[in-house]
C-alpha cells in the first residue's frame, strides 16, 4: 500500500497510451488515485481543475515540450507548489541538470523499474 | 548531414526506440510478478524471454548512445575524488545476484595502500561494470572471477614535464573460455564477437569492450588483455591516479 499518502492524487502527462496505462496500474495498486492527460494543454487544464499532489510530466509531448509546460505551471500561483517530476527517456547527465534548473522536483527515467517505481514517486510526495 | 544534425538525429531515434521498450519491459515484468494470477512454467519462460530481449535492446541503445558521444567528442569527464576499494565493492555488489545464479566465485583483492583516486566516478563505474560483466558472461558455472587493484609508480615518459606519478591498475581475471591470440586486439573493436557460432550463447551488444577502451582512453589510460584459450582471460587497465594536467 501507499508508503506515505494513501489516496494521493497523481497526474500522469504522457502522449503514449501504454506508458500512462503502466504507470496508472502500478500506482493504483499502491492505493493512489491517478489522473491522465495526453498532451501539455490537457495536463495544465487537469492540474488546475484537480490540484494533484504530484505531476509526472513527459518531456516530449505533441503540442508543447515538457519544459514549456513547467514554465506555465510555475507561473500559476494556484498550481506552482505541486512537485513536477520529469518522466523522461533522456538519461544523459547534462539533460537532467537542465530539468532541475527549469524547476522540476526530479526525474524518473523511462524505461523505469516497476518494482521501485511507486517508491520513486512516493519520494516526491510531501 | 553535419555533426550537429547527425547527433540530434541519432539521439532522437534512440529516444523513440526506447519508448515502446518501457511498455515491453514494464508489462512483461508486471505479469511475471503474477499479481493478476498464477502462470504456468511455459508462460513464465516466454515472458522471461520477452523481458530479457527487451533488456538487451535497451543495453544496445544505451551503448550506442555512449559510442556516438565518443565519436562526436561530446563526452566530458567530471572528475571527483572517491575511494577505489568502495567503488570496487559497489561494482561487485551490482553483479552479486548474477554470479550467485551462475555459481561463480567473485574475489576482491585490493593492493596495499590503495585508497582515494581521482576520476569520473560514473564512467569509472561503467568501466568496472563492463569488465566484470564480460568476465562473468564468459565464465562457466563453478569458475572464478577475481578483481584486483594496485597503485604503481611509473617513471615519466621521456621528455615529459611531469614528475614520476602514481598509476592505478585494475585487473579482472576469469577462468572462462579465453581468447585466441589473433582475436585479442580485435575484441576491442565495435561489434566484434569472437566466435559467431558461439555468440548465440553469449548474448551481448558487442560494444561493451569498445566503450570500456574509450572510457579508459578518456582518462588518459590504457587497457589490454592477456589470455589463453580455454584457460581464462585477464583484462587490465591503468590510469593516472591524480590528473596532474587539469
Amino acid at each position: 500500500m501507499g508508503l506515505f499518502m494513501a489516496g494521493a492524487k497523481i497526474l500522469v502527462v504522457d502522449d503514449i497510451r501504454l506508458n500512462r496505462e503502466l504507470a496508472k496500474d502500478l500506482l493504483e495498486m499502491e492505493g493512489y488515485q491517478v489522473l491522465e492527460a495526453v498532451c501539455g494543454k490537457e495536463g495544465i487544464e487537469k492540474a488546475r481543475q484537480n490540484k494533484p499532489d504530484i505531476i509526472l510530466l513527459d518531456i516530449e509531448l505533441p503540442d508543447m515540450s515538457g519544459l514549456e509546460v513547467i514554465k506555465v505551471i510555475k507561473k500559476d500561483p494556484e498550481i506552482n507548489p505541486i512537485p513536477v517530476v520529469a518522466f523522461t527517456g533522456h538519461n544523459q547527465h547534462e539533460e537532467q541538470e537542465k530539468f532541475l534548473v527549469a524547476g522540476f522536483a526530479g526525474f524518473i527515467s523511462k524505461p523505469f523499474d516497476i518494482k521501485t517505481f511507486p517508491q520513486m514517486v512516493a519520494k516526491f510526495l510531501k | 548531414m553535419n555533426v550537429n544534425s547527425e547527433t540530434k538525429f541519432i539521439s532522437t531515434i534512440s529516444h523513440k526506440l526506447k519508448t515502446p521498450l518501457n511498455a515491453i519491459l514494464g508489462f512483461s515484468e508486471l505479469l511475471l510478478e503474477q499479481v493478476y494470477g498464477t502462470l504456468n512454467e511455459k508462460q513464465i519462460h516466454y515472458l522471461k524471454n520477452i523481458h530479457s530481449s527487451g533488456e538487451n535492446l535497451l543495453t544496445l541503445l544505451n551503448d550506442l548512445m555512449d559510442l556516438m558521444n565518443f565519436r562526436w567528442g561530446e563526452t566530458q569527464l567530471n572528475y571527483s575524488d572517491f575511494p577505489l576499494p568502495l567503488a570496487i565493492n559497489e561494482a561487485c555488489e551490482s553483479v552479486k545476484n548474477w554470479v550467485a545464479k551462475k555459481n561463480i566465485s567473485l574475489e576482491i583483492k585490493n593492493g596495499d595502500g590503495v585508497s582515494v583516486i581521482r576520476a569520473d566516478e560514473a564512467k569509472f563505474m561503467k568501466i568496472l561494470h563492463h569488465l566484470l560483466s564480460n568476465a562473468i558472461k564468459f565464465t562457466q558455472s563453478g569458475g572464478e572471477v577475481k578483481i584486483s587493484t594496485q597503485f604503481l609508480k611509473a617513471p615519466p615518459d621521456e621528455g615529459s614535464p611531469f614528475s614520476p606519478q602514481i598509476y592505478i591498475e585494475v585487473t579482472v581475471a576469469d577462468t572462462g573460455i579465453g581468447i585466441q591470440p589473433q582475436d585479442q586486439e580485435k575484441i576491442f573493436s565495435e561489434f566484434y564477437q569472437v566466435d559467431p557460432n558461439r555468440s548465440q550463447d553469449f548474448e551481448g551488444t558487442g560494444l561493451g569492450l569498445c566503450i570500456t577502451r574509450e572510457l579508459v582512453k578518456l582518462h588518459r589510460g590504457r587497457i589490454w588483455v592477456e589470455s589463453e584459450a580455454s584457460k581464462g582471460s585477464k583484462f587490465s587497465f591503468v590510469i593516472p591516479r591524480i590528473d596532474n594536467q587539469s
